[in-house]
């Protein structure tokens, strides 16, 4: 049996097809998958990112509520050291980096028993203490700022809680009902997400943790 | 025929192919869409997770610091409660991330509630229980609608056992006033019913209240008693520790090894006194003498001054427990009665002189009868010890000390060394049986004119500090604080009472 030769057509329809298959293909993925996976790894790494920022503000808030030297110290030197060892995420170390741990201590004077004479602050929410680790220029606490010059450089303790009204941290009350003479222990973290920002769409970017001890 | 089949063939595949990347990708997003919203909602929940158990940790440990708010145990037990759900709320509000929570009450107990034997063991335990119905936003698609994820915590607050040592040298009359608010608010810190806190008081002598679960009120009405005008005397250090120490570890008091054991020492001065048995170490004991009984003795450094007494237990003790007895009142009362010493103020004062005078039979070699500045030359050496066994010159000394050189920088050092020692000693766990007691020992100095020795301070704490060459981390570590002012009393104070009940959980 002799074979039917195919009619000559010029390109061949498979190839054609092929083509267009190859031009469809590339825009989808182009238009859809790309953009798609993009977003989901932003989203993941933003997901992992907050995690551990509110992972190492729970450690640090939960170590310094209990006491564990984070000053200066040469102890406290260590322990810092070592509290960012537990975030590797978030590449920083105690005095740079991209993320921010802000540690208070902080007392609620409502009476002259808890503020005693000379007393500023009666009435009001004071830090006793702040410690601010990492890249102190990415983020100040919500709660206040102590001034360099109200609290000792090594301990970061204030040195005049009573009558200096510069370490007022009132707003703490928003968030947790004080007693007098109640005293908290907070940590604030914030983690710089500035290499995913998207123009116009994420801003500031960032992940902020807090908690109350 | 075969070239109809294939154009057929060929025209009916045609338009099935030109859907499949549509259909492919449809499909594709589908599953995409899918996992990834399994992620997103796996993630959140994660996320939820975490914040959940840090909101019920923090709420543990908050509760349990609080533990010591409240005159009985039924109280204190409520405030923590109280407390806890306040953390627990600030931290996980009310629906945080659409998230419907559910705090179980705080669960307050003397025993932990894991251990089924139940054993109080000086342990208070807070356990906080929570859930949260956090929801879901893509797996909805398949029905689930909602998550429900629980957590626990649990904080525990060691019963505490704190001797609080203050001074009231006569260095104290311009800052007692500010002391007396700070010691009190100190002493409130702590739990009655659980914590058991004394008092001693120093000059050159000592008064004692003594540890018990209901003596916050006696030591607060102990301390009240201080004021400008009672005052006064000298300053000797290594005798209230001792004293402190000795009622930590007394079984008829304390003696509670379970217990966070802590001394708490309050100065505003460089000791300068130190009791000793100086009259073991007369030159001329035949002819300076009292009746053959052995006399021990205060000694000053500067001035130059001595005043001996007997040896009634405990030595040198006001039978007052006021906390503001008049330091002058160095021989007991129970001496007093009976001996008819001079009186000064309400108190009886026996000098060196009125009692030699009275009491020894042969008393003419004895210089001090005349003026009590000369007995350095009635004694051969300082003591090598002084009444509680505290080396005055050891072999690593904090201060160079000549024992057979009896001047006042001599004796002044020696009381430096003394105090050094008690401390030391107390931390190698000289007393308590059968568990020795190793208490933790926090400082505080005031600078009221004299400027405190740090280095010093450091070492009675055994503070993790460069300056401080003796610290040993194999010891409890003791903080000590400086105040530069009156003002920084509070504050001082607030950073030990912090350091203490850190230390209790």
């Amino acid at each position: 049996m002799k074979a039917i030769p195919r009619p000559n057509r010029g390109m061949p329809d498979r190839v054609k097809r092929r083509g267009s298959i190859l031009v469809e293909a590339a825009l989808v993925i182009s238009l859809i998958f790309v953009p798609m996976a993009l977003a989901v790894i932003v989203v993941g790494l933003n997901m992992v990112r907050a995690i551990a920022t509110n992972q190492l503000n729970r450690d640090a808030g939960h170590i310094f509520a209990r006491g564990v030297d984070l000053t200066g110290s040469a102890n406290g030197l260590v322990n810092r050291g070592i509290l960012f060892q537990m975030a590797p995420a978030l590449r920083t170390t105690t005095t740079s980096g991209t993320a921010v741990l802000i540690l208070s201590w902080v007392e609620y004077l409502n009476s002259s028993t808890s503020c005693p004479s000379p007393c500023s602050n009666l009435g009001h929410v004071v830090f006793l203490q702040q410690i601010v680790l990492g890249n102190s220029a990415l983020r100040a606490s919500s709660f206040g700022t102590v001034p360099s010059g109200s609290k000792d450089a090594t301990t970061n303790k204030v040195t005049s809680p009573f009558s200096d009204t510069s370490v007022r941290a009132d707003g703490i009350l928003t968030y947790l009902t004080m007693s007098d003479g109640d005293t908290s222990y907070v940590s604030e973290a914030y983690f710089s997400s500035s290499d995913l920002a998207i123009a116009g769409i994420r801003s500031p970017p960032g992940t902020y943790a807090r908690a109350f001890f | 025929m075969q070239s109809k089949l294939k154009r057929a063939n060929s025209t009916t595949s045609r338009p099935k192919r030109r859907g499949v990347i549509l259909v492919f990708t449809a499909l594709a997003l589908l599953a995409l869409i899918g996992l990834v919203g399994l992620a997103v909602d796996m993630g959140v929940a994660y996320f939820l997770q975490a914040r959940l158990s840090q909101a019920a940790d923090a709420a543990a440990l908050a509760g349990a610091r609080s533990l010591s708010r409240g005159a009985d145990l039924s109280t204190q037990a409520s405030n923590a409660q109280a407390v806890a759900t306040r953390y627990f709320n600030a931290n996980f509000p009310s629906g945080f991330w659409g998230c419907t929570t559910s705090l179980q009450t705080p669960l307050v107990t003397a025993y932990n509630p894991s251990d089924s034997t139940h054993t109080d063991n000086k342990v208070r335990y807070v356990t906080i229980r929570a859930s949260a119905t956090a929801p879901l936003y893509f797996m909805r698609a398949l029905g689930l609608n909602t998550t429900t994820i629980g957590t626990s915590a649990q904080a525990a607050r060691r019963d505490a056992n704190i001797m609080i040592i203050l001074d009231r040298s006569g260095s104290m009359s311009a800052a007692v006033s500010q002391l007396v608010t700070s010691a009190n608010w100190f002493v409130n810190q702590f739990a009655p019913g659980r914590d058991k806190v004394g008092l001693v008081t120093f000059g050159g002598s000592y008064s004692l209240v003594k540890p018990t679960l209901t003596s916050i009120p006696s030591v607060t009405a102990a301390i009240n008693t201080l004021t400008s005008s009672t005052v006064a005397g000298t300053t000797n250090h290594s005798q209230p520790l001792w004293v402190a120490y000795q009622a930590l570890a007394d079984p008829l008091i304390t003696n509670e090894p379970g217990a966070l054991n802590a001394i708490v020492f309050f100065t505003d001065g460089q000791p300068n006194t130190i009791l000793a048995d100086f009259y073991a170490y007369r030159k001329n004991p035949s002819t300076c003498d009292k009746n053959g009984t052995t006399m021990i003795g205060y000694a000053l450094g500067s001035p130059v001054t001595a005043f001996f007494g007997t040896s009634l237990a405990p030595p040198y003790q006001p039978t007052s427990t006021s906390a503001g007895t008049t330091p002058s009142a160095y021989v007991s009362t129970a001496y007093d009665s009976t001996d008819s010493c001079p009186a000064s103020g309400t108190y009886s004062y026996c000098t060196a002189s009125s009692l030699i005078s009275q009491y020894s039979t042969n008393y003419s070699g004895c210089s001090f009868v005349a003026n009590s500045a000369n007995f350095t030359s009635d004694i051969t050496q300082i003591p090598p010890t002084d009444y509680y066994g505290n080396q005055t010159n050891p072999a690593s000394p904090y201060k160079t000390v000549t024992l057979t050189s009896v001047t006042g920088a001599n004796i002044t050092n020696a009381a430096f060394n003394a105090a050094d020692q008690a401390a030391q000693r107390m931390r190698a766990g000289a007393l308590g049986s059968p568990t020795p007691i190793v208490p933790v020992v926090d400082t505080i100095a005031l600078n009221t004119g004299q400027t405190p020795d740090d280095v010093y301070m450091k070492r009675l704490a055994n503070a993790n500090d460069t300056a401080n060459t003796i610290y040993d981390s194999t010891k409890p570590t003791g903080m000590y604080v400086y105040a530069s002012t009156t003002a920084d009393l509070q504050s001082a104070f607030i950073q030990i009472a912090s350091q203490i009940l850190h230390l209790s959980m």
